[in-house]
């Protein structure tokens, strides 16, 4: 089952083009990287995916339909910035997101919470960065959605944190899943993925699965994105 | 879904509106009671704070207007075209929805910061003599039974009032609908978001008043050459005002669904999230 998908997609904003014919397949049970440097055009096609943009030629599927209402239903979206209204306390977020997504796991959200050590009564204006993007991560990730898209997830969070992130998502992991994390943090991320698609300037370099990467070139994912965009 | 959207809409604008609202109830209570005790007593002290009240309840009543106009307009901007819109636009909800949720918590708003400012009169006139609402009632009583003499009756006025209601949900709900396609068309772009939405917005206003001025002008030209074999009845001259008042429903409807469009076709198809 192919759970997303990308057909010819471009996108241009004024006379730079961010998006140039993409094809990406992201089929169910695998979790996949979307590495490039910065500018590359990781966020544009996330945020296509999400319907924050609409695409000037191609198309996006998300199970096997356009952006829209039902999509979103099915897609846990993890921007890459700060997204949370100010005011709003952690426990209000669980709220929310348990009123909006009938896919929220309001058991998990509340365990994790308190695993990391984060404050349910304090508001998100009052919380340090790293805590706010703790509260992202785990509302994101209390989701059972069929799509994850984690736009630069770890960025800011301690190397302990990013570990039981990253084991909460290996572990709730479900077989008609996918999930797409783009970042540059390859080597931490690497033990997780299954396949990874290199972009830069807007093109797909490479699309590979992760084995075959090891197999063909005898090194890691690192040490090849290293190579591909020597600068 | 909209219930939803709306009911943390109204949580979202209540923390920064209750309390404004709550204040010039509380402002024209205390009003009240200095001038209750200024009729008993001439201390200097007293007049003076009296003064500064009454001071601070015109003051207030004017920092709701502002209020309310300042947080509908900034919750707009804040929610949908901020860093939250990326929290917003991803809900399984339509656009459609986001928009309604806005347009009705400003509304329900404005017409509660109305009737809070009637009630604040309520509170300075207070304690109010029951004689006052019995009079009340028997001069609307009186009003009434007038009309009715020269034959307009009850649902005429009915009629009269139900339009001016609409006329004036209608306005509001444009007035509202001018700040959203403004904001929505600015921040389509990728930069100078605020400062164009700025200038789409007196654009707007602009377009609109020329557009006005040319019906009117199609208007008064077209009725010039017509010729009228208008017999000044009342019942003719009751109908004239019911077509004119339906005629500016219709027209601020139209004007209405315009704006609803464009605001709902920017934030589908131009959004450019910061």
């Amino acid at each position: 089952m192919v759970n997303f998908e990308c057909r010819a997609l471009s996108k241009n904003f004024g006379h730079v083009q961010a998006l140039e014919n993409v094809d990406i397949r992201v089929e169910s049970g695998r979790v996949v990287g979307l590495l490039g440097p910065n500018g590359s055009g990781k966020t544009t096609l996330i945020k296509l995916a999400n319907g924050l943009l609409t695409p000037d030629s191609g198309e996006v599927l998300i199970g096997g339909m356009a952006p829209g209402p039902e999509t979103k239903a099915m897609v846990s979206y993890q921007p890459d910035r700060p997204y949370l209204p100010q005011w709003m306390k952690a426990r209000e977020l669980i709220k929310f997101y348990e009123d909006f997504y009938p896919d929220f796991d309001t058991a998990r959200a509340l365990d994790m919470l308190s695993r990391l050590g984060v404050p349910s009564d304090r508001r998100i204006k009052q919380m340090s960065k790293g805590t706010q993007e703790k509260v992202q991560l785990i509302l994101v990730m209390s989701r059972r959605a069929r799509l994850y898209l984690l736009d630069e997830p770890i960025g800011g969070v301690d190397p302990a944190t990013r570990d039981f992130i990253l084991d909460t998502i290996l572990r709730n992991f479900d077989e008609n899943a996918s999930i797409v994390i783009s970042t540059h943090l390859i080597s931490d991320v690497e033990k997780v993925l299954d396949d990874v698609v290199f972009i830069n300037n807007g093109r797909v370099m490479l699309q590979s699965s992760v084995d075959d990467i090891r197999e063909r070139n005898g090194m890691s994912v690192d040490a090849l994105f290293r190579e591909v965009f020597k600068c | 879904m909209l219930r939803k959207l709306l009911k943390y809409e109204f949580k979202a604008t209540g923390r920064v509106m209750l309390p404004v609202l709550l204040a010039l109830l509380a402002v024209s209570g205390l009003l009240n009671i200095c001038v209750r005790v200024t009729e008993h007593s001439e201390g200097t002290v007293i007049s003076f704070v009296t003064g500064m009240l009454a001071f601070l309840y015109v003051m207030a009543i004017l920092a709701i207007g502002v209020v309310a106009l300042v947080a509908l307009v900034y919750r707009f901007y804040k929610n949908l075209l901020s860093d939250e819109g990326y929290l917003m636009f991803t809900l399984p909800v339509s656009v459609h929805s986001l928009v309604w949720a806005k347009l009705i918590t400003a509304i329900v708003w404005l017409i509660a910061a109305f009737l809070d400012i009637v009630l604040s009169l309520f509170v300075l006139a207070a304690p109010l003599r029951l004689g006052w609402g019995i009079e009340f009632v028997q001069f609307i009583g009186q009003v009434f039974d007038e009309l009715a003499a020269v034959g307009i009756n009850g649902l005429e006025i009915a009629a009269f009032a139900l339009e001016l209601l609409l006329i004036v949900i209608l306005g509001i709900i444009g007035s509202c609908l001018v700040f959203y396609t403004a904001l929505s068309l600015g921040h389509s772009f990728s930069n100078h978001k605020m400062l164009l939405s700025v200038g789409f917005y007196f654009a707007i206003g602009f377009v609109t008043q020329i557009v006005v001025v040319m019906l009117l002008i199609g208007l008064g030209t077209t009725l010039d050459g017509t010729e009228f074999n208008y017999v000044y009845t009342l019942r003719s001259a009751l109908n004239l005002g019911h077509a004119t008042l339906l005629g500016i429903c219709l027209s601020t409807l139209l004007y209405d669904a315009v704006l609803y469009f464009g605001t709902t076709f920017m934030l589908k198809r131009r959004l450019n999230l910061p």
